[in-house]
């Protein structure tokens, strides 16, 4: 949830004391902000679109819109998985449990390890002029999105497979509370968010 | 990457994801040259870790702009990064096509709302363009052997 909220910004202010008026109390309760004046809150969302976010979702789950967003955990007890390890060599099922185990671990850093190495190479092509430890970091970022390793920001195309869904589902909900006018979303795009 | 004929993303200078700034930027402008003359350096003396990729650099055209600071490279030649306001760049406005038609069939876009307006911080204050038109480089991936 923090990752995913964490991936979605305004491209609007939401100093707006409207937009603080909006957010039931509540909710506001539910993240210790019940006694925050609508000027602090706003600036508070604003500095952090992320907890914006939340409130969203915290009020579309508190009046039964939706459900609340939820996780699965397989759980897999030690001792059992233990004893299917230390038979490996008689078991057909232990083997090929350690191998799926050991190829998916090989997969998944996969790019990590070609990251670390990218890392170094535009850090030594770097070292010999002057930049900010900040920047330097951000090539290497950018580097990574260009190569398709890390995600990025797109607007809407339903030519990629794209339904607007986010875009539609934050104009509607700001349709549905009266929110749609000039002297709020004085801009388009209201903003942008990252694609999965 | 987006998949298609050309993949572009943005990435937010003013609004960055996983990495986090260390200590204020004093100006997104003088940081998008720095970041976009290290990426000009790696590219001409490391090319292949770019590949084809291009990048453009935006700004919004409400911020202030300040001074561009020139600089020498290549002997005497001087030379300033180019950064564009992104409301007045034919690009920026043709990949938001789509999304600016969805929301006008839907009566969003009402009257008053401007497109592209200025005076505008946040996500697209300051940001960069990356495309390419190469495939994506896929991970190796390891065949399990038939132990059956």
């Amino acid at each position: 949830m923090a990752a995913g909220a964490r991936s979605i910004f305004f491209t609007t202010s939401l100093s707006n004391p409207r937009i603080a008026q909006q957010i039931p109390k509540a909710v506001l309760k539910m993240h210790g902000l019940d006694n925050t004046t609508v000027k602090s809150l706003g600036k508070k969302i604003d500095s952090d679109h992320s907890l914006f976010f939340r409130l969203m979702a915290d009020a579309a789950a508190d009046q039964g819109k939706c459900r609340p967003w939820n996780a699965s955990l397989l759980l897999v007890s030690v001792e059992g998985l233990s004893r299917l390890i230390a038979n490996f060599r008689e078991s057909i099922e232990a083997k090929a449990l350690l191998l799926a185990v050991l190829s998916e671990f090989f997969q998944q850093s996969c790019n990590t390890r070609s990251d670390y190495f990218r890392q170094m190479v535009v850090s030594d092509r770097l070292s010999s002029r002057q930049i900010s430890g900040y920047a330097a970091r951000t090539v290497h970022h950018l580097i990574e999105i260009m190569r398709g390793e890390f995600p990025g920001f797109v607007p809407h195309n339903p030519t990629m497979g794209d339904d607007f869904g986010p875009f539609n589902a934050v104009y509607e909900y700001l349709q549905e509370h009266d929110l749609i006018s000039a002297r709020f979303t004085d801009s388009f795009p209201l903003f942008c968010d990252l694609p999965i | 990457m987006n998949e298609g004929i050309e993949k572009f993303v943005y990435y937010s200078l003013e609004r960055p994801t996983l990495v986090a700034p260390v200590g204020e930027v004093q100006s997104f402008r003088s940081f998008a040259r720095e970041v976009d003359d290290a990426l000009r350096y790696i590219f001409t003396t490391k090319s292949d870790l770019l590949d084809s990729a291009k990048w453009g650099f935006f700004v919004s055209a409400g911020k202030p702009q300040g001074p561009l600071i020139a600089r020498k490279r290549n002997g005497n030649r001087r030379e300033v990064a180019d950064i564009l306001p992104y409301q007045e760049a034919p690009e920026i406005q043709n990949d938001y096509k789509p999304q600016m038609g969805n929301a006008r069939k839907r009566q969003w876009l009402i009257s008053g709302i401007q497109i592209f307006a200025k005076n505008k911080w946040g996500f697209m204050g300051a940001f960069v363009r990356l495309s390419s038109s190469a495939p994506r480089i896929k991970p190796i991936r390891p065949t399990l052997p038939d132990h059956r």
